[in-house]
């Protein structure tokens, strides 16, 4: 008895091991494309020969939507209605009308800090973080213009004739915040009409997980860490949710020892300064872009009640890296250790 | 005062008072989430030691279900519905078999080690998640640290209340 | 303390000492590390460059259309050089500093270029 009692370590040991063996082994090979499209690295993983016709398929629906809505794109639909859409009504494709009307439903929707016209501020800062005209922060007065121009109230849509239009010059719609998550919902829709299995599709930092992983219960999708190389947790998901994150850390310029990143608050023309990173995790990609953009700008008590009030699963990473939660997000998150 | 009825009646109390430490007490800050001191395991190891065996098992069993009736049955509480069982049987075994070689403070510390071990087993094989394996060395130190604490407690109030419990001492 | 204590305390530290053995073993050097088997440099889906990891402490040239492009490599770490003197205009892979382990992943948005772990991943993906 004694004997045995000695040895039963041993056995737990062995019986360890032995298991640790055997969930790694039925783990299944998946295949992995990457590339690049509208404006950000793409990487489409299947787990399928078969399924490999409609990874080609989903590249080119989002080369389709790159050539629609990549502003800096001199040939993009987008960058013919930011320059001439004052002047004239401009016809505009089903997918861009479609984006647009579901955009001003999430400005609504976020109460304003999600906003697709906000370009002419977005080319300022893009230009004080590239150090291109500006070496400074810009002059308060430039600011202030900007966001007059960045309103939604210049946009006039014409359902029924399929056009757009802007009330004064300078206007620019910018759908970068949104058309990433925007591709996930068109890829799950490619997906689920050719009726493949399960996919993982990351558009630049949005992720949409497809149908169940093979072998095991849940998709395990790191959250980057605002500071440091490396994931601050994962995300145990089940099938069919889109994460989309932003964060402070992607494109941004120190100065005067503050940071000046890429996320606006559309109410202040400035960046965001109380999150470090917001992720949403939602059913719906463009949501969840929209949201993770719009929470930043909110900072973190509105963006809690806002998110609590509409029941929005969220991670949200304040400066001290406290990691705040609403929804039932708490339930799916693993801190690394 | 040997009769079942009064032993009965005893092991409920205790397993009451587990109920009271398990709702009232607060989780452990720490890097893994709903670790806990598992102050409850303190009514099972009194009453094993005064009341003797078989009364660990029916206070983790009494405790864990009307903790669970509060609290609502999920996952949470087949783990611990789980855990408890395994640490109490095993913490009954070594009592049973080793009364005499071993003491009180090991067995709890035993308990608690089994407990999480075991907890650490089910959310492996019911989430199969591989990538848990790398929390077992944290679970198992927090449970044995636990058991420590609560088996040393346990000595200084069989010290003084024990003959009371077991109802050899009509006084506390 | 009696003796059935000692066998319980022996059994309690051997049970520890062999999770972290294992923790060890999955976490660091032999176990999830071990399978990463080599970085990819990736080029208009081609792969341009593989380099077996770990590697020693040592730099690699890479010249193409983009110039020449200083990639540091140290046991499983790997990154651009921060004074590579390849064209990139915006210089956010350059800036980006170490990469250790999947998901980890540096893109050259200007050049077409990504850099990426094989084997050793645990994560299905990475939200940033």
């Amino acid at each position: 008895m004694r004997r045995a009692f000695k040895y039963s370590s041993l056995i737990l040991l062995v019986l360890a091991l032995l298991f640790a063996y055997w969930v790694n082994k039925a783990e299944t090979k998946p295949r992995t494309v990457r590339d690049f499209a509208m404006d950000t690295y793409i990487e489409i993983t299947t787990y399928r020969h078969s399924d490999d016709a409609v990874t080609e398929e989903m590249l080119n629906d989002f080369k389709l939507l790159e050539s629609i809505f990549n502003r800096y794109d001199e040939n993009s639909v987008v960058f013919d209605v930011n320059k001439n859409a004052y002047e004239k009504p401009i016809y505009i494709p089903a997918i861009f009308m479609n984006l647009l009307t579901e955009s001003l439903k999430l400005f609504y929707y976020t109460e304003g800090h999600f906003n697709p016209a906000i370009g002419p501020l977005v080319d300022i800062w893009m230009k004080v973080i590239k150090g291109e005209e500006f070496t400074d922060l810009p002059e308060i007065n430039i600011l202030n213009e900007a966001m007059s121009l960045s309103k939604t109230r210049n946009i006039i849509i014409n359902e029924q004739d399929r056009q757009v239009s802007f009330t004064i010059p300078g206007v620019s719609l910018d759908f970068g915040a949104v058309v990433k998550g925007f591709a996930v919902d068109r890829a799950f829709e490619i997906l689920k009409n050719r009726g493949t299995d399960r996919a993982v599709i990351n558009a630049g930092g949005t992720i949409g997980v497809y149908g169940s992983p093979a072998g095991r219960k849940y998709w395990r999708i790191g959250i980057q860490h605002p500071r440091r190389e490396g994931i601050i947790g994962v995300l145990n998901l089940t099938s069919n949710m889109v994460v989309s994150t932003s964060g402070d850390y992607e494109r941004y310029k120190i100065i005067n020892g503050k940071r000046y990143h890429h996320l606006l608050n559309p109410f202040t023309g400035y960046p965001s300064e109380e999150l470090l990173s917001v992720t949403i995790i939602n059913k719906n990609g463009l949501l969840s872009d929209a949201v993770s953009t719009a929470v930043m700008s909110m900072g973190l008590q509105k963006g809690i009640e806002f998110l609590t009030q509409k029941s929005l699963m969220a991670i949200i990473i304040t400066p001290d890296l406290k990691i705040h939660f609403t929804g039932d997000a708490e339930s799916l998150f693993q801190p690394e250790l | 005062m040997d009769s079942p009825t009064n032993k009965m009646v005893r092991i409920c109390i205790l397993a009451v008072l587990g109920v009271v430490l398990n709702l009232i007490e607060p989780p452990v800050p720490a890097p893994i989430p709903g670790i806990k001191l598992g102050l409850a395991n303190l009514m099972s190891i009194i009453g094993l030691y005064s009341l003797g065996t078989y009364s660990a098992i029916w206070i983790t069993i009494i405790r864990t279900i009307t903790v669970n009736l509060f609290l609502g049955f999920d996952l949470r509480g087949i783990l611990s519905l789980g855990g408890g069982v395994v640490s109490a049987l095993v913490m009954e075994a070594v009592y049973y078999f080793y009364k005499r070689e071993t003491g009180v403070v090991a067995v709890s510390m035993l308990g608690g080690l089994m407990h999480n071990f075991t907890q650490w087993l089910m959310v492996v094989i019911l989430l199969q998640q591989p990538y848990l394996v790398v929390y077992l060395p944290f679970l198992l130190l927090s449970g044995g640290v636990a058991g420590l604490f609560v088996g040393t407690t346990g000595v200084y109030t069989l010290r003084k209340l024990g003959g009371f419990i077991s109802g050899k001492d009509s006084q506390p | 303390m009696k003796r059935g204590d000692l066998l319980i305390y022996l059994f309690t530290a051997s049970m520890l000492l062999f999770s972290f053995l294992l923790y060890l073993f999955l976490y660091s050097g032999w176990g999830f590390n071990q399978r990463i088997e080599s970085v990819i440099v990736e080029y208009k889906k081609q792969v341009y460059a593989k380099i077996p990891l770990p590697s020693e402490e040592r730099t690699i040239e890479l010249k193409g259309t983009w110039g020449n492009l200083i990639l540091d490599l140290n046991g499983y770490n790997v990154r651009i050089n921060p004074s590579s003197p390849h064209y990139c205009p915006d210089k956010i892979c350059m800036n980006q500093g170490w990469i250790s382990k999947p998901p980890g992943t540096i893109v050259c948005l200007p050049n077409r270029i990504i850099i990426y772990y094989q084997g050793g991943n645990d994560i299905d993906g990475l939200t940033h």
